[in-house]
């Protein structure tokens, strides 16, 4: 006979996995493509910063 | 266990581990560190606050604790769920709203900066006790069923994991690796249900096999009975209040309402998930119990795993086991670190300390907090499982916190410095009184019977049997969590009344921050993401009363089961559904 109790609350717990994987997930790569552009954009000023500073100042 | 779930569980820490890597270069200040920017979105916060309220102290211990008593141990998940929601909708919007990063900086807006260092020292030995009560059942775990390794190697491994990708990438690496771990758990749990019910002859062979009573949800007995509900209904609102490792991630929120939409979902969502740990708890009593093999309950569910499941499927479901388990050792490890850095080593400096300092002191701190784990988790290994320490812990130490955080820091202008401080000690000071006298010593004390160091005073002699050790180990494994739940909040409150006498009354200005925290902020209204904690439409008011009376009806159908536990039984779940509802309604109408 098929088990309609444990069947319903598995399925619930299914629905409630893909929705986790749609929306979270989606939300983690545009935060993860955002904070690579910001991190690109950082040493790009880093970099700018240390070669207006000029050689003599490393030492 | 086969070659292909090594291979799997191996894969597994490899991800997590260059997840910290990667993450590591995201971290350009503190900020970064402590609460991801404050850049985190609701899903995401929801699947982190999910990822760190669900874990092996689910699966493992309250599953065991469920198959061993009963289903009622359910009720400290949806109690649980329903405090995210009060906290959600009314109290952790106010605090991030004053840009905080931990519990005790609340402590130092509202009382002043002593009462900030004390209670956060005593916060990170908490936490850090947490720690080896989780690092634990982990290593139970990952022992009982790869049948590989001793419980010290399994302990050393996760230590080494978890602290290496929290000390690279900070909250960043826990937010982040806490969906992924989400996503693992959850598909571990699903595979386990139909699996474990198939053994025993579906619904109707565990409603068959187990003993009287084990279905009920309000029960007027046993360990988890409506006393049980009622105290544990008041330690998860102080929990979803004042938890730092859970707050830690609501202060990470990209705004005010992203906070409230996130712990609602969380709470929501959790709910009918609990039945996924607690009817696996249920049907082993009935597996074991056909087979005639006792098992104590913390081992149950890893020993009929590692009957059950087949080569690959093995190595997946322990993944998701462990995934649950890391992704609470990572928050509280830089819930820990955040705590110590934030609230005493910044405090003790003179000059405010650079960015870059900070951030070098925050990591050894999470390497030190994680050497205190082992340590308790060492310490932990003589008790008598982990259940009964966690709750024993947050009944003395966390309900005086709360009283003092919101219930007075909140709520009265008359509380002060010296009733904080004295309602917190007296507080905690209380519960571990009740724990200690609600102890069953009767190992200790050479009794035959269940015995509570009470009885041994009052009945006279035995007491100079027991050791001080050993009643200081009985008062955290074995005391009665509601008893001292109660005694710690009384204490707490008279605490804070007769200290409160003492000092000054506090000025306007100095309860100005709280009171202007209740409004709207300026951040609020100049990015138009406004949220009214009390609402400003008809509808939003009207779901509030509803969350209100659902949340009074729920208590009453708990406190039902002193009398009539199966009226309790239906109308508490059914109390709890209207308040879900309501708290939803409430997100949508305004």
């Amino acid at each position: 006979m098929f088990d309609w109790v444990t069947w319903s609350i598995w399925f619930v717990g299914f629905v409630i996995l893909v929705i986790w994987i749609i929306f979270p997930l989606k939300e983690t790569i545009a935060i993860i493509k955002a904070q690579h552009e910001a991190y690109k954009k950082r040493m790009a000023s880093q970099a700018a910063s240390h070669d207006r500073k000029g050689p003599a100042d490393d030492s | 266990m086969a070659a292909i779930d090594y291979a799997i569980v191996a894969l597994f820490f490899c991800v997590i581990f260059a997840s910290g890597v990667l993450f590591y270069r995201w971290v350009a200040d503190a900020d970064d560190f402590y609460v991801a920017g404050r850049r985190l979105t609701p899903f995401i916060l929801a699947a982190t606050l999910t990822a760190t309220n669900v874990n092996l102290f689910s699966f493992i211990g309250q599953a065991g604790q469920a198959g061993a008593t009963g289903i009622s141990m359910i009720w400290q998940t949806w109690t649980g769920n329903m405090a995210l929601v009060i906290a959600g909708l009314f109290v952790i919007p106010v605090m991030r709203r004053l840009k905080m990063r931990t519990v005790p900086e609340f402590l130092e807006v509202r009382y002043g900066r002593s009462a900030r260092m004390l209670v956060a020292a005593v916060i990170f030995l908490r936490l850090a006790f947490w720690l080896g009560v989780i690092v634990g059942l982990a290593a139970i775990v990952a022992q009982s069923v790869t049948g590989a390794g001793s419980w010290h190697f399994w302990i050393i491994t996760f230590a080494i994991i978890t602290i290496a990708y929290t000390v690279l990438g900070g909250m960043w690496s826990v937010a982040l690796t806490d969906v992924l771990q989400f996503i693992l758990m959850m598909g571990g749990a699903l595979v386990i249900l139909p699996l474990i019910m198939s053994q025993i002859g579906w619904w109707p062979g565990l409603k068959a096999g187990l003993p009287e009573g084990h279905l009920a949800l309000v029960r007027t007995t046993g360990t988890y009975n409506w006393a049980f509900i009622l105290a544990i209904s008041l330690l998860g609102i102080q929990w979803a209040s004042t938890d730092q490792g859970l707050i830690q991630r609501a202060f990470g929120a990209d705004s005010t309402k992203t906070v409230a939409k996130g712990m609602v979902l969380a709470g929501i969502i959790t709910t009918p998930f609990a039945f996924l740990w607690i009817l696996p708890g249920l049907a082993s009593n009935v597996f074991f119990a056909q087979r005639g093999i006792e098992v104590a309950a913390d081992h149950t569910i890893p020993v009929m795993l590692s009957e059950l499941l087949a080569p690959g499927l093995l190595g997946i479901v322990l993944c998701g086991f462990l995934a649950s388990q890391m992704s609470t050792i990572d928050s509280n490890l830089s819930a820990a670190a955040t705590l110590f850095v934030n609230d005493i080593f910044g405090r003790i400096r003179k000059s405010p300390p650079s960015d870059r300092t900070l951030l070098w002191v925050v990591r050894l701190v999470t390497l030190v907090a994680g050497v205190f784990m082992v340590g308790f988790a060492w310490y932990l290994r003589r008790g008598v499982g982990a259940v009964g320490s966690y709750l024993g812990l947050i009944a003395m130490l966390d309900m005086p916190l709360f009283v003092i955080v919101v219930l007075f820091g909140f709520f009265s202008k008359r509380a002060n410095l010296p009733g904080a401080l004295i309602g917190y000690f007296s507080g905690a000071l209380g519960g571990f009184i009740a724990m200690l006298l609600t102890a069953n010593v009767a190992e200790i004390a050479n009794s035959a019977e269940a015995i509570t160091l009470w009885q041994v005073l009052v009945e006279g002699g035995g007491f100079l049997r027991i050791s001080i050790e050993a009643v200081t180990t009985a008062a955290f494994l074995g005391g009665n969590m509601a008893t001292a739940t109660f005694v710690s909040g009384g204490a707490a409150v008279a605490g804070v009344l007769v200290g409160s006498l003492v000092g000054k009354r506090p000025t306007s200005r100095e309860l100005e921050p709280v009171t202007t925290a209740r409004q709207v902020s300026q951040e609020e209204r100049d990015t138009g993401n406004i949220y009214n904690i009390w609402p400003v439409s008809f509808c939003g008011k009207l779901c509030v009363i509803a969350l209100a009376v659902a949340f009074a009806v729920f208590l009453l159908g708990a406190f039902m089961g002193s009398f009539a536990p199966e009226a309790g039984s239906i109308i508490a779940p059914l109390a709890m559904l209207v308040f879900f509802l309501a708290g939803l309604a409430r997100l949508a109408f305004d």
